[in-house]
């Protein structure tokens, strides 16, 4: 290993962990110092030059090299068997739809969220049961924060300098899970996306909060889906645009197919049902949302139709814009991962190269 | 010539940096500007066109 500048570490981990803090070079957890041998472990696992330049990360532009993601993945605390899928990761990132410039810069809390499918779940003992999107799985949490820290250290995405986001969200920590394809009445997410079944596959959202889609009640798909219309519609998001990601948990799914709902009826019935109207608030909000709505497609030159007081919002442009995946462990709790902006075409699907 | 946020400075000068026009000028408009009144936009608006007329006249 050449081609990073090594540096002399003081001796004790908290001295290198206050040291990394100081210099902003840390999602503010304690770290894994990338020594010679850890990293040269980390590049063991695939088949790559480490000067491979991956691409220029905004917003510093800087070179992302195998080499620089094995050091972040290295710190994130990842194995070296996980190095593949944080690989895989990063080319999602670098990919031009999905406009790391705005998600790095800009003032919405949105940040990369990633959705793992094939065997690799299983060989890496990724989580896609209990908790999929919590804490205490290492390959769930060490992949995600992997690229968060490649983000942070090669792309210049600091907190507050380069990274305006005027909150931010839990989720930038890191936000990886593996789809429950076991469990799914329905083909993996990733045949949706156009890769054979079977294909080891990561795909990056860009996702700027949750809601969660609680029905414990309701024994049809209708029922089921009529809850989550209700909380998508009054508050988990008819955002401007975008594709929304539902992760709608094993029990509910079954619901749905055992009354013969496939993905794309779920997609149907959620675009035709999860919507709101101006007219269905008070004035006072009906007015500001009208004028926000025709301000926007003003700006924007858009040949859209004015927005009225009976106009539908909708929680998509279309119902092929929804995502679906299934995980979640027993219960009735399904979730809204909301887009935050950037309209549709952003999702990117990489095959993991092992 | 940039015209920029107050609050997308720092970001504004590192991408001058990076790009290799370190010497760009910023005309700097005053964060925030979504929410104000009219008056007050043109007030701004007007601010930062006497500041990117003087920095692209000297």
């Amino acid at each position: 290993m050449t081609a990073q500048r090594q540096l002399e570490a003081p001796d004790s981990l908290e001295e290198i962990n206050a040291l990394y803090y100081e210099r902003h070079m840390t999602d503010g957890l304690p770290i894994v110092p990338p020594t010679a041998e850890r990293v040269g472990a980390m590049l063991k696992v695939v088949d790559r030059d480490p000067q491979e330049l991956l691409g220029t990360m905004a917003p510093r532009w800087a070179p992302c090299t195998i080499q620089k993601v094995a050091i972040n993945a290295v710190i994130a605390g990842c194995l070296p068997e996980y190095f593949p899928v944080v690989v895989a990761a990063v080319e999602c990132v670098l990919q031009e739809n999905f406009n790391l410039y705005g998600v790095q810069a800009t003032t919405n809390p949105i940040g990369p969220c990633f959705l793992v499918n094939g065997p690799i779940r299983q060989e890496l003992q990724m989580n896609g049961g209990y908790n999929l999107f919590g804490p205490g799985n290492r390959a769930n949490a060490t992949i995600g924060r992997a690229v968060r820290l490649v983000l942070l250290n090669v792309g210049g995405g600091v907190p507050g300098d380069l990274d305006r986001a005027t909150q931010g969200w839990p989720g930038k920590y890191t936000l990886c899970f593996p789809e429950s394809e076991e469990q799914s009445p329905w083909d993996p997410y990733s045949v949706d996306r156009g890769f054979a079944k079977g294909a080891n596959t990561i795909t990056l959202f860009g996702i700027g909060g949750f809601t969660n889609l609680a029905d414990l009640h309701s024994n049809t798909a209708v029922g089921v889906l009529g809850t989550f219309c209700r909380l998508i519609a009054m508050g988990g998001g008819t955002p401007s645009g975008g594709s929304p990601l539902i992760v709608i948990c094993p029990e509910h799914a079954e619901i749905m197919a055992r009354d013969g709902m496939s993905k794309a009826d779920v997609k149907k019935y959620l675009f035709e049902n999860a919507r709101v109207k101006p007219s269905g608030f008070t004035a006072t909000v009906a007015e500001e949302w009208l004028g926000f709505r025709n301000r926007q497609t003003q700006v924007s030159g858009s040949n859209a139709p004015e927005f009225t007081l009976d106009s539908w919002g909708t929680m998509s442009p279309a119902p092929e814009h929804i995502q679906i995946a299934v995980g979640g462990g027993a219960g009735c709790h399904s979730a809204l991962l909301s887009p935050s902006f950037g309209g549709v075409g952003t999702i990117v699907t990489r095959e993991i190269i092992k | 010539m940039v015209v920029t946020s107050q609050e997308f400075f720092t970001l504004g000068k590192a991408e001058c940096q990076t790009l290799g026009m370190p010497d760009l000028r910023f005309a700097i408009v005053p964060h925030p500007f979504g929410s104000l009144k009219r008056d007050v936009v043109r007030n701004h608006a007007s601010k930062a066109w006497e500041q990117a007329k003087s920095g692209l006249t000297k």
